[in-house]
């Protein structure tokens, strides 16, 4: 028979999926004491292939922690030569499509050959994450439970999420590792995060997508590195433009983007989640954000580097991009 | 049991009349491969666009970026179909439907999205809609994006029969075996004025499926493609590999289907770390043992033209590189210069047969016959894959491991980049299939066994430096060293390189007589006491320097729609080369 069913909106009325436990391990990291950052995706919901939308991979000693996860985000991963068995820590800013249509893929594609997560994938992020996890996998319920009849046994658990709530100063602890969230404003309170990551005195901090904000400020003052957002579009395509005007009122201006580096001056900043109009829309060339980066440039004299899709840094006594 | 419409859809089809044309048949390969996270094969997803409908089958990874390449607003899918509920197919839905929603013109989508599926399809699409209800409850508001653009219209089927059918276009739904626990699974078969185009979905080698493609003109089926080795060596290879057909079985369908063309699509590769894949060229041969009939790998972005004949073309919407392929091919590489026959009384190209081949090369070392380079998959090269193309222009190797010979410039073409590669091949998928058989060619010199090392990753020659980028134009592309160069036994002397006098004995058998000039900047033997203005009238127009026509050994009429960027590029390369004359060799 066929069942013609109209979906509705309404919101999933399920308890917290996951824990707020937090291990604090102080394992020392063997080898490197340095953090390496990969901006896995620079973008936006732009389908622009040269700019996959937003996601950033931390390595710092035994951790492995993935910062939202946006289109392509596994390919990305992949590209990167992370090590995908050990993916397991994902970190949400905020519940825009773009920043979680890259979660199923993470989720799914790790469970398999040739990453083989046996271990829950675990979430972090703001009110609403519970219910995302706990629907993709009831939407995903039909392959999961196929694959736990193939694979089952202990990597079962791989299939399944461990969601946690932040609220802003959550602190989890891992490895050595610190990862802090702080509430930036972007739709509305609740709803984006920042984050701090700490390890061996080094310090990264991402903005996540949000307006000016003196939070960004607080915990990024004297960061080794700071990605932070940006959107620019010509003065006349603001006034002229309703929907330009509220996305880029929803975002931080290059102007105010100088104005925040040059209080918490951090030893580098990248800009990542790159979101520049021309006169007639989106611009996706490289001129149009370069034109971008002169009106930082104009405001700020330090060092900034606009990010591109893959681009690594490490973060040691000096910070290094290595590509 | 299976109830076939809803009734808004049958009355639907009694207004509309039926469009004549056959010509908007194209299926396009949106993601070719399967769950493994690689760049040049996403996930499984195919285009078909028919009667003016856009109906997608499956959204695996990286679909909404394929459509954007295609220059397609992922508002514009009508339909999707689903086959099955392993992620690999599923994870690209989320893309499509809330990025199809946004402002951008690539978005827009006012009206709900329609899916179809086997029974599990709702309760897939509603717990999306929960996952995602918070994008949605903050995007209405703030974007003031219409409710109903993302709204999901859930049709689900359970047993074989059509699902959907609108202006003439029937999507039929079949059962597949993707092993005991995967059900259902699905195929599908889209008809429309009198052609039709089957998808196989993930399925072993299946009977219902072949009964349900009888007929079809297109078949886009899955493969596995494993070595013996792999399988001997864990059981969880043979789980993998038994969800699959092997190309041997695909052989089968094929054959008893008899399809105006078969394609690979969902082409799961298998390795271990300590076991590489199999190369990809011995699908071709492994389906072989069982089908002779027309065959194609599949690629990312392929599509093909479902009409009398099938055409097959590459990536048709990125139109800088075809742009790039169009004006290298028509200029400077000249490649119909000897790949197109040319009637011996007219000397012109003889009507239909572009590309075609069989154009005799005649020299003292060999009878050559150009191969047919258009897209035919049984005489041409419509069977080889964009990179194996790629390695047999510029490696000189076919992919059946055989030498491609003189006078193919394969020795000049290794420093051709990658992009003016991939752009030649896009041009190349553009041509008119030609079904002819060429000849054997025969040498009368000894042949290496290959032109060097493997040639890689090729950057681009940047016209900041004029030298290096007229060499490129003038040395790689326009392989003019070639025949500007004398032989001596049976090679190219480089110790004279571009001192021409190599003498082009009725070369075609049009009649032509010429002797290669030495094109270096010698004042007497060479071109140095030409004016530049000379330079480009002899290579654009075949006019000598002293007012006498050239003889059409060289590809004027190619050359006189290269650039005037490129044209001065050339010359200012030739006056770079050291001026030579025959006793002062170097």
């Amino acid at each position: 028979m066929m069942h013609r069913i109209v979906l509705g909106l309404a919101l999933l009325a399920t308890g917290f999926a996951g824990s707020h436990q937090s291990t604090a391990e102080e394992g020392s990291a063997p080898g490197s004491d340095s953090i390496k950052v990969t901006l896995l995706g620079t973008g936006t919901p732009q389908l622009n292939p040269r700019r996959m939308s937003y996601s950033t991979l931390i390595e710092a000693g035994d951790e492995l922690l993935m910062f939202d996860a946006g289109r392509a985000a596994m390919l990305q991963a992949k590209k990167s030569g992370a090590n995908l068995k050990k993916l397991n820590k994902l970190f949400l800013t905020h519940l825009h499509s773009d920043h979680v249509v890259g979660i199923p893929d993470v989720w799914l594609t790790g469970f398999l050959a040739p990453s083989f997560r046996a271990t829950p994938m675990k979430v972090w992020g703001p009110k609403g994450v519970d219910n995302l996890t706990a629907g993709l996998r009831q939407a995903y319920d039909f392959d999961v439970n196929i694959r736990i009849k193939q694979y089952g046994g202990k990597r079962a658990a791989g299939m399944e999420f461990e969601t946690t709530i932040v609220y802003d100063g959550y602190t989890y602890e891992s490895n050595g590792v610190r990862v802090t969230a702080f509430e930036v404003q972007h739709t509305g309170p609740d709803t984006a995060y920042g984050y701090k990551i700490e390890f061996k005195g080094r310090t990264v901090v991402l903005s996540g997508d949000t307006v000016y904000n003196e939070n960004v400020i607080k915990h990024a003052n004297g960061a080794d590195l700071l990605v932070h957002q940006v959107a620019y579009a010509p003065k006349e395509a603001i006034e002229q433009n309703k929907v330009v005007a509220r996305i880029i009122s929803l975002h931080t201006q290059p102007e105010q983007v100088a104005e925040i580096l040059k209080v918490a001056k951090p030893k580098l900043a990248v800009l990542s989640h790159i979101v520049v109009f021309g006169p007639k829309g989106p611009d996706l060339s490289a001129e149009g954000e370069e034109k971008m980066m002169e009106v930082i440039r104009e405001h700020y004299s330090g060092p900034v580097t606009l990010g591109q899709d893959l681009m690594a840094f490490e973060v040691g006594d000096q910070v290094v991009q290595l590509n | 049991m299976f109830i076939p419409l809803p009734v808004t859809v049958s009355l639907l089809l009694l207004l509309c009349s039926l469009p004549a044309s056959a010509q908007d048949f194209k299926v396009t390969l949106l993601g070719t491969g399967g769950p493994n996270p690689i760049i040049d094969r996403f996930g499984p997803a195919t285009l078909v666009e028919v009667g003016g409908q856009k109906l997608l089958f499956d959204a695996g990874r990286g679909a909404a970026l394929r459509l954007h390449q295609m220059d397609i607003p992922l508002s514009a899918t009508d339909a999707v179909f689903l086959t099955h509920f392993h992620h690999d197919h599923l994870v690209g839905l989320p893309d499509i439907w809330m990025t199809g929603w946004l402002p951008p013109p690539f978005g827009r989508r006012s009206v709900p999205f329609e899916v179809w599926g086997p029974t599990g399809t709702a309760s897939l699409l509603e717990n999306l809609e929960k996952a995602f209800a918070l994008n949605t409850s903050i995007r209405i508001p703030d974007e003031l994006l219409p409710p109903a653009g993302i709204e999901i219209v859930a049709h689900e089927f359970d047993s074989d029969g059509t699902v959907y059918e609108k202006d003439g276009v029937k999507v039929t739904a079949f059962a597949v075996d993707h092993g005991d626990l995967i059900k259902p699974a699905y195929g599908y078969r889209i008809d429309y004025d009198g052609r039709a185009v089957v998808i196989s979905g993930d399925t072993r080698f299946d009977r219902n499926l072949i009964a349900a493609a009888k007929g079809a003109d297109l078949i886009v089926h899955e493969v596995v493609l494993v070595s013996d080795e792999l399988l001997a060596s864990s059981e969880q290879f043979r789980r993998i590999a038994a969800h699959h057909t092997t190309p041997e079985e695909a052989g089968i369908v094929f054959a008893e289907v008899a399809p105006k063309l078969a394609v690979y699509s969902h082409i799961v590769l298998l390795n271990s770390r300590t076991i590489p894949k199999v190369p990809l060229s011995s699908l071709i041969t492994r389906t072989r043992t069982n089908y002779d009939g027309p065959l194609v790998i599949g690629e990312d972005l392929m599509s093909f033209i479902v009409g009398d004949t099938i055409r097959v073309t590459a990536t048709g919407a990125d139109d800088a590189l075809l742009e790039r392929g169009t004006y290298l091919v028509e200029t400077i590489t000249a490649c119909a210069n000897c790949h197109s026959p040319k009637d011996p009384q007219t000397a012109e190209v003889v009507e239909g047969m572009d590309y075609a081949g069989s154009f005799m090369i005649r020299e003292d070392a060999f009878t050559a016959y150009a191969p047919n380079i258009t897209m035919d998959v049984e005489t041409g090269i419509g069977g080889w894959t964009n990179d194996e193309i790629i390695v047999a222009i510029r490696d000189g190797i076919r992919p059946d491991g055989s030498l491609v010979r003189p006078p193919m410039p394969s020795p000049f073409y290794r420093s051709m980049s990658d992009y003016d590669a991939r752009a030649i091949v896009t041009y190349l998928r553009t041509i008119k299939p030609v079904k002819n058989v060429v000849r054997e060619s025969e040498y009368r010199i000894p042949l290496p066994p290959n032109y060097g090392p493997k040639v890689g990753f090729v950057p681009e020659v940047s016209k900041d430096d004029p030298v290096a980028y007229g060499k490129y134009v003038t040395h790689t592309l326009g392989h003019c060293t070639g025949c500007h160069t004398p032989r001596a036994n049976g090679k190219l002397d480089f110790s004279r390189t571009n001192m021409g006098g190599r003498v082009f004995d009725n070369i075609y058998g049009l009649g032509f007589i010429a002797v290669s000039k030495n094109i270096t900047p010698h004042p007497v033997a060479g071109i140095g006491e030409w004016s530049d203005e000379e330079i480009k009238r002899a290579i654009t127009q075949g006019i000598s320097r002293n007012g006498r026509k050239l003889a059409g050994v060289m590809a004027f009429p190619y050359y006189a729609n290269l650039s005037a960027e490129d044209l001065d590029a050339i010359v200012t390369y030739l006056r770079s080369l050291p001026p030579l004359s025959a006793g002062e060799t170097q």
